[in-house]
């Protein structure tokens, strides 16, 4: 076993056992939303508002702007934490079978779900796969993504098979919504009408996005994101067209580029016209760092939306916020003009 | 082999490559100097166990909002004196003492972790340095660390010599040995601490043990073995930095493999002396 | 040397910092404990030992298993912190420099380590120096002239591990040796060593004391054949139960009641060679006749008279009994009969 994996794998054992024993508040309502807590809840104890866990930051965010704080999610991922390490704790595990919908982003993202799964056999769980309606990218190379230190599957991934990361393209955002008015709706059939509002108010705002997205790669002069990342954003690639060139081979963040991919994405930056250099979040940023070095491209974020640190976290950012974001570096490094 | 050739032509043109080439020679060198006497004093698990007390020391520093190269230094420093001291005043021996610290640290960096939390960076990043992506810093560092090793062992040869091969009758004719392990620790430390940043820990931990046993099996002196197992060393990184470029591996574990070789041939030169 | 009121003399200038003169018979004194007591834990190995080494002597340090004897070369040798007593040492072995060790181990380290033998032997010039160390080739001319005089000048360019039991014995020695130590300090030094090696060894060992005029205290368990080396004895058995020559000691009759004749004469059997002085009239008390009686303690008193038990000392013992200042002689101690069990 790699000494990596070993590391991991003693730290998930050992997480495990700590978190059972923290004493202090646990991950599920601090992460959550930073909506003030509403005088429904007084209302009474029997009608307690609707429970959801969601796996990933995409779902949490799309269930606060549908549903406001008409029910409670908890996002799973304690912040900072990088999504594709993560393994359910049994307070994790406990929470979701308390809960009233357990939403995940699919198989291949969370194969742990599963697991959990299989587990709440008798408890009146909904179980969303948020996947569900959307055509699954085959991963984009043939080779094993499992390069570098790892030899084990990492957690949250089966790699080699498709690509999890739906959300980041809006198209397939609108899906997921879909799928959640869809859930609330069964779970708390009252609010349909205000669910319904949200949703199609927030459905909106992700064509507008979708739209403002097309404008951007229409006036841009390049089609060609280099990223320094494990590369996230096929779905969004691919939704407009675009080449992606990045020295990871896979999608596992700890997956080690080679030296002849680093070199490639070098050489190919050198002959791009607009140097950016674009890195994901969450993870220290060392390729790109690199490439910025010898090529003296601009380092400039472009966020998958796994995951969230503490600051942004607090400072209450959404999905839609970080796409817009997006948007405007993307203007930066694509050479667009108006 | 021509394509070899034409491929380190072309390595030698990215900066990175060169930088690789240079610092893992470095921390190379280091590692070698200091892996003699801490393979002798069955020690070898320190890299291991030192990279899980660095992993702390992160989980502190970003708590903290700190350097955690600041806040590393000292504490695995303080780590291996306590090893020592572990080692000294209880019957344990190296082994044991080393794992004892080694799995306390990871327990109380995944409590900070879940205490704090959550941090703004991923812990796991930042701690597993990768000998691809070396910044200009960690030039100046690794020479700098370098330095001082081979300065200091230099220096001390002969006690650190003797306070391996036998720290009582050292004591017995009052040399300072109390020193001298102390010594070797804050040197240790400061390789380790450093190494895991710039390197990686699989590599720093096989940078420290394999080229010494390598050299172990064909060398007579002790001096001799260290210049051996330094120089191994270095050519596997070397080697192990070009063979990853021209055929598309990755650069860590080639250099790994490449000392397993090396390992492999002197056993057999060995086995053929006889 | 054997002037008692010059010894009292040295006694009184001698202590752990102070350099004693150059001059001959200062120094003649090179190490003294003092009620030395040791302990493990609990258990104590040693108990209110006292004697005086004096430049020259030659002393075989023998005793039962668990007697306390490789404790007391640890505890001369700084290793083991005495829980009672001191030690005093003349200024020139102050700080363990110019004493030679030889630990009772037989192989230091295991067969992988790569020394050799000449880094093995220089090791011995280290205590002596001075940062930043360096061994010149002079010193490397030291380390061969003591390999060619134990006769293992064709080992030096040898790894350690693989010479034979004897031969890194020999090597061991050389590394003891090398620095021209003015203390020898041998802990069972032959016990490893077949009999033709042993009396190479022995002989180096007469040598040093002999022409060299190095101090040696060797450790032995083999109480029967030491004596043929060794000038003086120190018989331990977790206190001091007879230190001396084994001139008296072959005279005293406190030791054959302590031994047993038969025993006594075993250990004995060696010297013929004394000169006729020390084979004048024999004495009881435990230390050799040319140390002030001051020296001699009650502790060891009452273990003589605890074989004794009712009888009276033997003529001439209450003599310098009573010049030690009115010691009571005759009361056994109630601690000590467990002597009495002894064969």
């Amino acid at each position: 076993m790699t000494h990596l994996l070993k590391s991991r794998l003693a730290i998930g054992i050992i997480f495990l056992t700590a978190l059972i024993f923290s004493a202090c508040g646990t991950n599920q309502p601090e992460a959550s939303d930073g909506l003030p807590a509403s005088e429904t809840s007084e209302v009474s104890e029997t009608a307690e508002k609707p429970q959801l866990a969601a796996t990933l930051f995409p779902q949490y965010d799309f269930v606060r702007e549908i549903a406001g704080d008409l029910v409670e999610v908890s996002l799973l991922l304690p912040p900072g934490v990088e999504s594709h390490s993560y393994e359910p704790t049994p307070k994790d595990i406990a929470g979701i079978t308390e809960a009233d919908a357990f939403l995940y982003t699919g198989e291949v993202m969370e194969p742990w779900a599963a697991k959990i799964i299989g587990n709440l056999g008798g408890k009146e769980v909904k179980i969303v796969d948020l996947s569900k309606g959307i055509t699954l990218l085959a991963s984009t190379e043939e080779e094993d993504a499992h390069e570098g230190e790892e030899e084990g599957d990492e957690d949250g991934h089966e790699e080699g098979a498709f690509d999890p990361h739906i959300w980041l393209d809006p198209n397939n955002a609108k899906i997921m919504v879909s799928t959640l008015l869809e859930t609330l709706i069964e779970i708390d059939p009252e609010n349909e009408a205000v669910f319904r509002e949200n949703a199609e108010a927030y459905l909106a705002e992700l064509t507008a996005l979708d739209l403002a997205f097309r404008d951007l790669f229409a006036k841009s002069e390049t089609q060609t994101i280099y990223y320094g990342g494990h590369f996230v954003f096929g779905y969004f690639a691919k939704a407009y067209g675009l080449t992606t060139v990045s020295p990871y081979d896979g999608f596992s963040p700890d997956a080690e580029p080679t030296p002849k991919r680093i070199a490639d994405l070098i050489d190919a930056m050198d002959q791009a016209k607009f140097k950016v250099i674009y890195y994901e979040e969450l993870v220290d940023p060392k390729i790109a760092r690199l490439v910025s070095q010898e090529t003296g491209a601009e380092m400039v974020l472009l966020h998958g939306a796994h995951n969230l640190s503490k600051e942004e976290l607090e400072s209450g950012t959404s999905y839609l916020e970080l796409m817009h974001q997006n948007l405007e570096k993307l203007k930066l490094g694509m050479g667009y003009s108006e | 082999m021509m394509t070899f050739i034409d491929s380190i032509q072309q390595a030698v043109q990215y900066d990175f490559i060169l930088k690789a080439l240079l610092v893992g020679s470095l921390i190379a060198i280091s590692a070698s100097v200091l892996g003699l006497f801490l393979v002798l004093k069955k020690y070898s698990m320190i890299g291991d166990g030192l990279a899980h007390v660095s992993f702390a020391t992160v989980a502190i520093a970003l708590w903290l909002s700190a350097s955690p190269l600041v806040v590393s230094i000292p504490i695995v420093i303080l780590a291996s004196f306590f090893i020592l001291k572990l080692s000294e005043k209880t019957s344990m021996h190296g082994d044991a003492a080393i794992s004892l610290v080694s799995s306390f640290s990871i327990a109380m960096a995944v409590l900070i972790a879940s205490m704090a939390k959550g941090f703004n960076v991923d812990l796991m990043s930042y701690l597993f340095g990768s000998i691809l992506v070396i910044s200009n810093f960690d030039v100046a560092i690794s020479a700098a660390l370098s330095l001082v090793v081979i300065v200091t062992v230099m220096f001390f040869y002969h006690d650190l010599f003797a306070v391996t091969f036998d720290e009582e009758y050292t004591q017995a004719v009052g040399m300072n040995t109390k020193f001298y392990n102390y010594l070797l620790a804050v040197l240790t430390s400061i390789t380790i601490a450093l190494g895991i940043r710039i390197v990686g820990t699989m590599l720093i931990s096989s940078l420290i043990v394999f080229p010494t046993v390598t050299a172990l099996q064909v060398s007579k002196g002790f001096r001799m073995t260290i210049l051996i197992a330094t120089l191994i060393s270095v050519v596997c990184v070397v080697l192990g930095v070009f063979i990853s470029f021209a055929y598309n591996l990755p650069t860590g574990a080639v250099i790994v493999l490449m000392n397993a070789i090396a390992f492999a041939l002197a056993f057999l030169i060995k086995a053929l002396r006889r | 040397m054997n002037n008692p009121d010059r010894v009292n003399q040295n006694d009184a200038q001698l202590t752990n910092t102070q350099q004693p003169p150059k001059s001959e018979y200062l120094r003649s004194i090179i190490l003294k404990a003092d009620n030395v007591t040791l302990k493990y834990g609990r258990h104590e190995v040693l108990t209110d030992a006292s004697f005086t080494v004096e430049a020259g002597d030659y002393i075989g340090i023998v005793g039962p298993n668990g007697s306390g004897k490789t404790s007391l070369m640890k505890a001369m040798l700084g290793l083991i912190t005495p829980t009672g007593g001191q030690f005093s040492y003349a200024g020139e072995i102050k700080d363990n420099r110019f004493i030679g060790y030889l630990p009772q181990k037989v192989i230091s380290g295991d067969p992988l380590f790569p020394a050799k033998v000449r880094e093995v032997v220089a090791m011995g010039l280290l205590s002596s120096k001075r940062f930043p160390k360096h061994l010149s080739q002079e010193d490397y001319k030291k380390v061969d002239e003591i390999l060619g005089r134990l006769k293992i000048g064709n080992l030096a360019e040898k790894k350690i591990g693989n010479l034979s039991g004897g031969q890194q014995q020999r090597v061991l020695l050389a590394r003891a040796l090398v620095s021209s130590p003015r203390l020898l300090i041998l802990d069972e030094p032959t016990s490893a060593l077949d009999p033709k090696v042993r009396e190479n060894f022995y002989g180096i060992l007469k040598e040093l004391n002999e022409q060299d005029g190095v101090t040696i205290l060797l450790v032995s368990h083999d109480i029967g054949s030491i004596g043929q080396y060794t000038k003086k004895m120190l018989y331990l058995d977790r206190t001091v139960v007879f230190f001396g020559t084994y001139e008296d000691f072959c005279h005293s009759q406190d030791m054959t009641h302590y031994f047993g004749p038969l025993s006594q004469h075993k250990f004995c059997w060696q010297h013929d060679d004394l000169p006729e002085a020390a084979a004048a009239k024999p004495t009881i008390h435990f230390h050799a006749p040319h140390i002030h009686v001051d020296h001699v303690h009650a502790h060891g008193q009452s273990i003589d008279h605890s074989h004794d038990s009712d009888e009276d000392l033997p003529d001439g013992s209450e003599n310098e009994l009573e010049k030690a200042g009115g010691k009571e002689p005759t009361a056994p101690k109630a601690g000590s009969s467990d002597k009495e069990a002894r064969p």
